[in-house]
């Protein structure tokens, strides 16, 4: 159920003849309004057989002194707590505790036709819904690419891919459907890169029919491969480019190279492709997720360093990733981030996994495009290892978690759960999962359209990978993964 | 005064009168009965006219507009000549009310809609009808309820998501007209 489809129905029409300008009674109103004499001043006194009732005669402009001190004392007070919660990241109070969420549980969706099997544990798999029905996967192929129109109960592969021309053993990188009908897929080649970067490969027909072109290999960057990618409309895409430099030449020192790295953009639908001409090189070649929108603004999220030093930033385009500037770095001693999602251009979700010390994880959120970080410690109770993470714009996001224990004979990961925030990660209430026997062990994939009505996820029961030592291991998993979803567009009946 | 200016000014006035006349009619009608619309429009317009020299450039002249349409309707309300309120009038006066365009035959749940939009506050209420009935963005309805695109998207939702829970609860004719929903802040209590 789309709610807001609901209320658009219920919205009263309004007769033709109140409304239209040219009417008797239209022209009658216009006529009295312009024979209105108007004071002589402006701000004079309001013509009170027009307004006999206004409380307030003046309507704009002013404001009375009682609310004016009002409005003080709030801005001074949002000021304080705001500077408080951004100052020190680390000072940040953590998230409310859970509660009931009002949101539809999670369902099990059709495994007739579901692309999605043959998943290790921990797996990460793309998966994205462009609304509450219509999702595009590769499932765990490398080489196909699967669409469901009814929110996940049927899955139709689409036409095949072309294949990469000239190299052998290309496979997918990544995808980014802008719209129910057009996607994007990036190819990368599996070898040394040749004539060119990466392979563009659009429909705009919901996979009916393919069109590739090449993505040219950057200059500037040595060793350079594709990373990231997403498309902001049907034809602006932006992918970032990593470099790999040689250990530089004389320091004898054991830490890694500086990373370098750029971003590539079309305009065109992938026909041509521009390289930045303003870029801050290392972390350009450390991105960790990226998300554009139709206004040609563009943030890159990246991380940098290693342990202990590691540190995020947040790199900004207004000009669909032509040139960018990069925000302060906040730095995290103990963690390397591992799951990131940006719902829009400004709001983005981190979860870094820390090594094991202090807290198992940490929730990082932005709402200023990385300027600057909230961290805080999840919510007591959640399990100790995300598996995903999914914001479907600036306030809705999910996280995916599990218990992680590679001892326990109830599989590596089981007791899966999922957290749902509605409002940028302060509040969190869990969303019910589906009863399975055995129950769901990890969520590995989370995809969840811009509408925040839901998500669709991809769920291994428990018995899926047994402890690899332990006495009763199998040598196969039990079963296969489960399409999950909590889309009111997909079958409730479940 | 020159009668030049004086016919500029008219001019330019008529232009914005036939560009959102519609508009501010469509607006003022989905909220208050029938009868009410001529005088509520003619009041903003008149409003329009009288202050014509801080109405701001376009694209923000509409807007404008919408505010002075909503401040009137407020006074409307708030006049005891007339007792007729937004969820009076969408629950129980059809007859003053402009047609709905839907069929509960056909679909149920719109009458459950229609209540849960009525116990929602009026501000609340009016988040979700200037988005999804006004077809306004986020910043522009923020720009006519005066207040902040964040303030006015955590608005929005509470209401969406109070809306769409009360519809799933299959709350209709019990509905409180008054009370809008409190989220729940309940501790989990999920042991590692």
């Amino acid at each position: 159920m789309n709610i807001e489809t609901l209320i658009r129905e219920v919205k009263p029409v309004v007769p033709s003849e109140v409304s239209t300008v040219h009417s008797e009674r239209a022209r009658q109103i216009l006529g009295e309004i312009m024979a209105t004499p108007r004071p002589s001043t402006l701000g004079g006194a309001l013509n009170t057989t027009l307004f006999p009732r206004t409380r307030y005669p003046r309507m704009y402009g002013r404001i009375r002194p009682s609310f004016a001190f009002t409005a003080l004392a709030v801005v001074v007070v949002v000021v304080l707590v705001t500077g408080f919660l951004t100052m020190g990241s680390r000072d940040a109070p953590a998230p409310k505790a859970a509660t009931e969420s009002g949101a539809l549980s999670f369902r099990l969706m059709d495994l007739n036709s579901s692309p999605f099997r043959s998943l290790s544990p921990g797996a990460t798999i793309n998966l994205q819904c462009v609304t509450d029905v219509v999702c595009y996967s590769p499932g765990t192929s490398q080489n196909d690419f699967y669409r469901t129109t009814d929110g996940g109960m049927n899955w139709v592969q689409t036409a095949s891919l072309p294949p990469a021309t000239g190299e052998p053993g290309w496979s997918m990188l990544s995808f980014s459907c802008p719209s129910v009908e057009t996607c994007a897929i990036v190819d990368v080649p599996g070898g040394a890169i040749g004539a060119v970067l990466a392979q563009f490969i659009l429909t705009t027909d919901g996979g009916a029919n393919w069109t590739t072109s090449a993505i040219p290999v950057p200059t500037g960057v040595p060793n350079p491969s594709a990373s990231r990618f997403v498309c902001g409309d049907a034809t602006h895409c932006l992918l970032s480019v990593t470099g790999s430099p040689t250990a530089a030449s004389g320091t004898g020192s054991s830490s890694p190279p500086q990373r370098v790295g750029t971003f590539l953009s079309t305009a065109d639908a992938g026909l041509t492709w521009t390289q930045a001409t303003s870029v801050p090189s290392a972390p350009a070649g450390a991105v960790w997720t990226m998300n554009c929108s139709t206004d040609g603004s563009c943030l890159a999220i990246s991380a940098l360093g290693s342990y202990p030093k590691s540190y995020v930033v947040g790199l900004r385009s207004e000009d669909w990733g032509l040139t960018w500037l990069a925000g302060a770095p906040a730095v995290y001693n103990d963690a390397a981030v591992m799951y990131a999602s940006c719902g829009d251009t400004t709001h983005c979700m981190l979860v870094p996994v820390a090594f094991p010390s202090k807290v198992p994880y940490e929730i990082a959120t932005t709402s200023n495009a990385g300027v600057s970080w909230q961290v805080s410690s999840p919510p007591a109770g959640w399990q100790n290892m995300p598996t995903a993470v999914s914001c479907a714009n600036a306030n809705d996001c999910w996280i995916a978690m599990s218990t992680y224990d590679n001892h326990s004979p109830n599989g590596v990961y089981s007791q899966a759960a999922i957290e749902a925030t509605n409002d940028g990660g302060t509040t969190w209430s869990s969303v019910a999962l589906p009863t399975t026997t055995p129950p769901i062990g990890d969520v590995v994939a989370l995809g969840c359209p811009q509408s925040g009505d839901g998500c669709m996820g991809i769920g291994n029961l428990e018995d899926h990978f047994l402890p690899p030592s332990g006495p009763t291991s199998p040598t196969v998993p039990l079963s296969v993964p489960q399409v999950i979803s909590n889309l009111p567009g997909a079958d409730q009946s479940r | 005064m020159s009668s030049r200016y004086r016919g500029q000014r008219e001019e330019s006035f008529e232009r914005l009168f036939e560009a959102f006349y519609r508009d501010i009619t469509a607006y003022v009608a989905r909220r208050i009965a029938t009868k009410d619309v001529d005088d509520v429009v003619a009041k903003v317009f008149a409003v329009a006219w009288r202050r014509f020299e801080r109405i701001p450039e376009p694209p923000d002249d509409r807007l404008w507009l919408f505010g002075v349409a909503r401040r009137c309707l407020s006074d409307h309300r708030r006049s005891g000549k007339r007792q007729l309120r937004l969820q009076t009038r969408l629950t129980n006066e059809p007859d003053a009310a402009p047609s709905p365009r839907y069929s509960t035959d056909v679909d149920p749940r719109l009458e459950l809609v229609l209540s849960a939009m009525a116990a929602l506050a009026p501000a609340d209420r009016e988040a979700l009808q200037l988005v999804l009935w006004e077809e306004m963005t986020h910043a522009q309805a923020a720009t006519i309820l005066n207040c902040t695109t964040n303030a006015f998207e955590i608005r929005y939702r509470r209401a969406r998501n109070t809306v769409k829970d009360l519809v799933e609860k299959g709350i209709s004719a019990s509905l409180e007209p008054t009370a809008p929903k409190e989220e729940s802040t309940t501790t989990k209590q999920v042991p590692l």
